[in-house]
């Protein structure tokens, strides 16, 4: 990116920031310490929380962080593998890479000494660990928020009312009270008296009306130059399109099935939370068409991922009867190497099979758009068709293209997507009146 | 979708097509194969008295399944074992299967009875059905005559239970649900909401409309054509075909603590002293049947919400989302309403295409239950009569047998996704009350909820009632694959 474009983007971002953020550093690491880092990154991740290295728990805006060691592209004679951090946090970048330096610098600098670059011990202070740090922030292409505008620190609290709610609730006999309405009466009323969580009785930080309204003439202003774009450039888009029909007859798709050793060698680190990050990389089919086709592609998702699936529904379209995934909480896609790779992370909720089955049976067609540019991708058909659907070939592919994660950590383990939301729900349902029904509706979520 | 003509039921082994209620005495033998040489011929044997799909077995029935093992020791080439699916290679055993699963701590596989890492690896399935205990007896001895002379090796012989009125252990009649394969039924083809023939067989398309994985052979490892060709390249023979996977757990049920619980747990309240025991009992039972999801008879909670009523002769036949979305007839975690979603759970609850959804992740069950009965009526109200009774634990529970195409997709969703999963269907710490996993990622989750009106019952400290005592995956191949095997 040039560094005016940068600096106008900075500005922007100044003016109307997003509530959460997605960080991802990429670092070269050096062959002789890999082995050692390793082992660190080993020890983190027995306890991501509350290890001594690099305790996950201090950072109140943080969500998920993971790190990831990535072989470098397919020359394998040159050693580049490098060391990818990645994070999902509310507030700005910057301020959370502030944080990482107020409170873990002792554990980065163990964990980055392995880099090719990283300030020697005496050189280091916070400015050159920061100004090192922020040289090698990678940009993503798209990024999907469950829930945008959500914390973690809120998800936590929420949560907490929850379980005090519930042991309330297991306390008291319902049935004495003569109404639904009243029931909720003392729930409010207990909420109240309980200063703990009579937080709750607040309503919830919602963004700011002008930040609503920037966002609405933002995508208005983008849905405006798309229509433009439809109107003035259709034939070349079905050009463009019809083009990628024919080269779908070429495309090559993966046939191999993945090492049973590598399958279970991927699965040993996973379910072991209510959700499980994913990470997968893979490169792209060679041409200036196709790179051409997944950048614009992420551009398009980016915009429907900020501006259309931002309340916990990932590509359910109601109007054309297409059912969405509300199971994933934050997902990205950033591509590597000069275009020559994309790098799909996300954080979802249940196992590997019933994402996997979810991607299939559900949104085949939106996975089908922007990873049929894949190499190895299972054919499609007219670029939405196939793909996906085609289960064997697809689970293959995701086998072959799985990456370990060396650390992961959540700031909510207990907690699927679906109950976040319910959470949220109880907490807005202690503010303002209900009707009978309404309270019956409400109180069906405790 | 194939027609019924074209499938060959003479290839495949009759458990697929039935369940031999006629026959009821029935047991399971494990043997692993010590000198493959000498084993071959009485397999062959043994082979030629396999129960196929076309008969109808009036005396008795023998079906044979094998380990992954069990075909490496029959000399199977490497790249044919490794062209087998991924669960059935890895075995039940691995640290994520055992996680999963909910085989950990006391399920651990080490304490396994068979099929653990502490005991004799397991090579072959033999699963004999008679029709009383004598011609079972019969049977069976005659099996195991000069069988270590055959090179082969009796580890386990696992025993049977019929129980009156087709029922488990605790009192619940079971088998009912069982997914509708429109080609194992011309008889009623008009039953929507089939599930598709490659569900339960290989080499047939799947939910997807696809093939499942399955293994195939070069045309030139099949010399002799034992095998068909398979539909995708005429280069390669299909092995998979006409065959599937079986999966066989032993789970044991510790029936007087299922009751005493429930006992504790539905009245604990102070005026339970005060209560004659018939209504003590109610609520217990009651209370049972909201975890299953089914009275004792079989009689849907969503069909007859308030008590049993044993007159309701379809029990399959209902759905959730229209009657029940709330959970307020069958509670959303009880047992059913997790391992059978029916028309529950996204995409679009209450459409076709949420059932589509549930259909891809069915099983055909086979199991039988073994170990005697805490009382022979099968009767909860007797049971609850006799929780005490019992000084020593009783060995009894569910010899669990089930089949399907795709054991991931399959049974391990079944089990990890919907039944153990506390997660399950926007609950948050919520097992399945009766199969569930009580510690899932190293914390206690025993919680059941009944949904209610205005506010839900919680129960609390839910301990376990099924024990895994062995387990493993196996192949239960089709009579051309089985003669190219034995070849």
């Amino acid at each position: 990116m040039t560094p005016l474009v940068e600096h106008a983007k900075n500005i922007l971002e100044a003016i109307h920031p997003m509530p959460q953020n997605a960080l991802t550093i990429q670092i070269p690491i050096i062959k002789s310490k890999e082995s050692a880092l390793r082992k660190l990154l080993a020890i983190i991740n027995q306890d991501p929380p509350d290890n001594a290295i690099l305790p996950f728990s201090v950072f109140n805006h943080l969500h998920f962080a993971r790190f990831l060691l990535l072989d470098g592209p397919d020359h394998p004679e040159t050693y580049d593998t490098s060391l990818i951090f990645m994070a999902n946090v509310d507030g700005k970048i910057s301020d959370f890479i502030d944080e990482l330096l107020k409170h873990v610098s002792g554990g980065l600098d163990q964990i980055l000494c392995a880099c090719i670059g990283y300030p020697s011990k005496t050189k280091r202070t916070r400015s050159s660990r920061k100004a090192f740090l922020s040289s090698r922030v990678l940009g993503c292409q798209a990024f999907y928020i469950n829930t945008v505008g959500r914390s973690a620190l809120m998800i936590r609290q929420e949560h907490e009312l929850r379980d005090a709610l519930q042991l309330f609730l297991n306390d008291l006999d319902s049935s004495s009270f003569k109404s639904t309405r009243a029931l909720r009466n003392a729930v409010i009323e207990f909420v109240g008296n309980n200063p703990e969580i009579s937080w709750a009785l607040v309503s919830r930080a919602q963004p700011s009306l002008l930040w609503r309204a920037i966002e609405n003439i933002r995508f208005a202003a983008i849905t405006a130059v798309g229509i433009l774009i439809l109107a003035w450039c259709w034939p070349l888009l079905v050009t463009w399109v019809a083009t990628l029909r024919l080269r779908e007859f070429q495309d090559q798709e993966d046939t191999h099935r993945p090492k049973l050793e590598r399958l279970n060698q991927l699965r040993a680190s996973e379910d072991i939370a209510a959700h499980n990050p994913f990470a997968a990389v893979g490169y792209l089919k060679t041409g200036l068409l196709r790179r051409a086709t997944a950048r614009s592609l992420l551009v398009g998702a980016q915009v429907v991922l900020r501006h259309v699936f931002n309340r916990g529904d990932l590509a359910g379209i109601p109007l054309l009867g297409l059912a969405g995934v509300d199971t994933i909480h934050f997902a990205r896609w950033t591509m590597l190497d000069n275009d020559k790779r994309l790098l799909f992370t996300s954080n979802y909720d249940g196992s590997l099979e019933s994402y996997m089955v979810d991607f299939i049976d559900k949104v085949a067609w939106g996975l089908n758009l922007i990873f049929s540019n894949g190499k190895g991708y299972p054919k499609t058909h007219w670029i939405v068709h196939e793909g996906a659907r085609k289960e064997q070939r697809f689970k293959d592919y995701l086998g072959n293209h799985q990456i370990e994660n060396q650390v992961w950590f959540t700031a909510y383990p207990q907690l699927t997507a679906v109950n976040i939301a319910n959470n949220e729900a109880i907490h807005d349902g202690l503010q303002g009146r209900m009707n009978e029904r309404q309270a019956r509706v409400w109180l069906k979520r405790l | 979708m194939t027609s019924t003509k074209t499938i060959d039921f003479n290839d495949i082994q009759a458990l697929v097509t039935r369940g031999f209620g006629t026959l009821p005495s029935a047991c399971y033998l494990l043997l692993s194969i010590h000198d493959t040489h000498m084993a071959l011929p009485w397999l062959r044997d043994l082979a030629g008295q396999i129960s196929y799909a076309d008969t109808h077995p009036n005396e008795r029935a023998f079906n044979l399944a094998m380990t992954y093992h069990g075909l490496a020791k029959l000399q199977v080439e490497q790249s044919t074992l490794d062209s087998f699916s991924d669960e059935f290679r890895s075995g039940m055993n691995t640290p994520h299967k055992r996680h999963i699963l909910g085989d950990e701590n006391e399920n651990a596989p080490e304490h396994w009875l068979w099929g653990g890492p502490a005991t004799e690896q397991i090579d072959l399935l033999l699963l004999c059905y008679a029709k009383d205990e004598a011609t079972l007896n019969t049977f069976t001895n005659r099996l195991q005559i000069g069988m270590t002379e055959q090179g082969l090796k009796l580890i386990e012989k696992l025993d049977s239970e019929p129980l009156a009125d087709n029922k488990e252990h605790f009192g619940f009649r079971d088998g009912i649900a069982q997914p509708y394969v429109a080609e194992f039924n011309p008889s009623k083809p008009n039953k929507t909401h089939s599930v598709a023939l490659g569900e339960i067989l290989l080499g047939y398309p799947n939910g997807y409309d696809r093939y499942t994985q399955r293994p195939l052979v070069r045309a030139d490892q099949d010399p002799h054509n034992l095998l068909t060709t398979s539909n995708e390249s005429t280069d390669l023979h299909d092995l998979g075909f006409n065959g599937t996977y079986l999966v066989f757990r032993q789970l044991f049920q510790d029936v007087p603590a299922f009751w005493n619980s429930l006992n504790k747990l539905a009245n604990d309240e102070n005026n339970s002293s005060t209560e004659d025991s018939d209504t003590s009992k109610k609520k217990t039972i009651s209370l049972a049947a909201k975890m299953v999801g089914r009275w004792p008879s079989g009689t849907a909670l969503v069909q007859s919400p308030k008590q049993d009523d044993p007159n309701i002769t379809e029990q399959d036949n209902f759905s959730y989302h229209a009657s029940d979305s709330g959970g307020l007839k069958c509670p959303l975690g009880a047992h059913i309403r997790r391992t059978n979603p029916r028309d529950s759970l996204e995409p679009e609850p209450g459409s076709d295409k949420s059932i589509e959804f549930s259909n891809r992740h069915r099983i055909l069950r086979r199991g039988r239950a073994y170990g005697p009965p805490l009382d022979p009526s099968m009767d909860p109200t007797q049971f609850l009569e006799q929780i005490n009774k019992e000084k020593a634990p009783v060995a009894r529970g569910l010899h669990f047998i089930c089949l399907n195409a795709n054991i991931g997709r399959q049974f391990e969703f079944v089990q990890h996704t919907w039944a153990n999963n506390p997660n399950f269907n926007g609950l948050y710490q919520d097992p399945d009350p009766i199969i569930g996993a009580r510690s899932i990622n190293g914390l206690q989750r025993d919680q059941f909820t009944v949904q209610k009106c205005p506010s839900r019952l919680q129960f609390d400290g839910l301990p376990a009632f099924v024990q895994t005592r062995g387990g493993s995956y196996f192949f239960l191949p089709s009579r051309r694959a089985l003669s190219y095997f034995l070849s």
